[in-house]
């Protein structure tokens, strides 16, 4: 029996992570504080909040799931999917934080700077 | 070499079993902080490995096809729909380095290979049901997971594939 990996293999797993490293490093420079959640139901913008303006957490529901914003944080209360993927996906509090409901198309993406809004409906 | 068709459907179905019971089986694994929701370790990757090298490419794809399908009963359709499109793109391209690329990559490279295109291809489709580029900043994390995920299926071809091998004589693929 030969070796346990080739040299390409070990090549290839060192480039890719690389790759990965090259890609995730922007982020360490970029947890600018005011954060802005924007909610999309289908592909298409449905709300926009400016998480650091919230004083009291608050409840949207939306195509069949519920979403809770509070200060600098949001994250899915509740969805009748199935594999409760976006529930368990948990808090998000940093900018390009995504959380997202496949089955209901409901996708939550954070990011960085403040809105001129406090919360706009679509 | 041919067997008869028996043995072959015999075959077939204790693979096609085997990969439904690893993919239902990683089910049950509670979500990795840090990485992307729903990612699992994709076990059943040695499945269809084992079987492209050793039985055919056209049974690996009825495999594949077979567990989305099975996905789709147990988990939804969109989790169908995930299993199918990484599975399907994962596959293609297992079968393809199978053909082509001649050894130069061993079992290891070739199910990280497999572990990032199987993510990119469930990206993909993520993509389009959510219509936001902003799932592809998952794509770091993903590869990352597919390095470890990918050593993991890959070094337990490694070492079970002889002693398989052994049990199955007949091989498709030389490698």
């Amino acid at each position: 029996m030969d070796k346990l990996a080739k040299r390409s293999d070990i090549l290839l797993i060192l480039i890719l992570f690389m790759l990965a490293l090259v890609l995730i490093l922007p982020r360490f420079f970029s947890s600018e504080e005011p954060l802005t959640a924007s909610i999309y139901v289908d592909g298409e913008l449905a709300y926009q909040l400016d998480l650091s303006k919230i004083e009291t957490a608050y409840e949207i529901p939306i195509n069949n799931t519920v979403i809770v914003a509070d200060k600098n944080v949001i994250r899915f209360k509740s969805s009748d999917c199935k594999d409760k993927l976006c529930v368990n996906t948990g808090k998000l509090t940093r900018a390009n934080g995504v959380a997202a409901c496949l089955p209901n198309r409901v996708l939550i993406v954070l990011s960085g700077g403040s809105s001129e809004y406090d919360a706009i409906t679509y | 070499m041919k067997r008869n068709s028996a043995a072959r459907a015999a075959l077939l179905g204790i693979l096609t079993a085997e990969a439904l019971a690893l993919s239902f089986l990683e089910g049950f694994i509670p979500p990795i902080p840090g990485m992307p929701p729903g990612a699992k370790p994709g076990l059943s990757n040695i499945i269809t490995m084992f079987t492209v090298y050793s039985v055919g490419w056209h049974e690996a794809l009825i495999i594949t096809v077979l567990k989305a399908g099975f996905a789709a009963l147990t988990r939804g359709v969109t989790a169908g729909l995930m299993s199918l499109s990484g599975g399907v793109l994962s596959t293609a391209v297992l079968i393809l380095l199978a053909k082509f690329s001649k050894g130069r990559f061993g079992y290891l490279g070739i199910s990280v290979i497999c572990a990032v295109t199987h993510n990119f291809g469930q990206l993909i489709v993520s993509f389009i049901l959510l219509g936001s580029a902003a799932v592809f900043g998952y794509i770091p994390f993903l590869i990352i997971f597919a390095i470890i995920t990918g050593a993991v299926t890959g070094t337990v071809l490694k070492v079970t594939m002889p002693v398989l091998l052994k049990q199955i004589k007949f091989s498709s693929y030389k490698r």
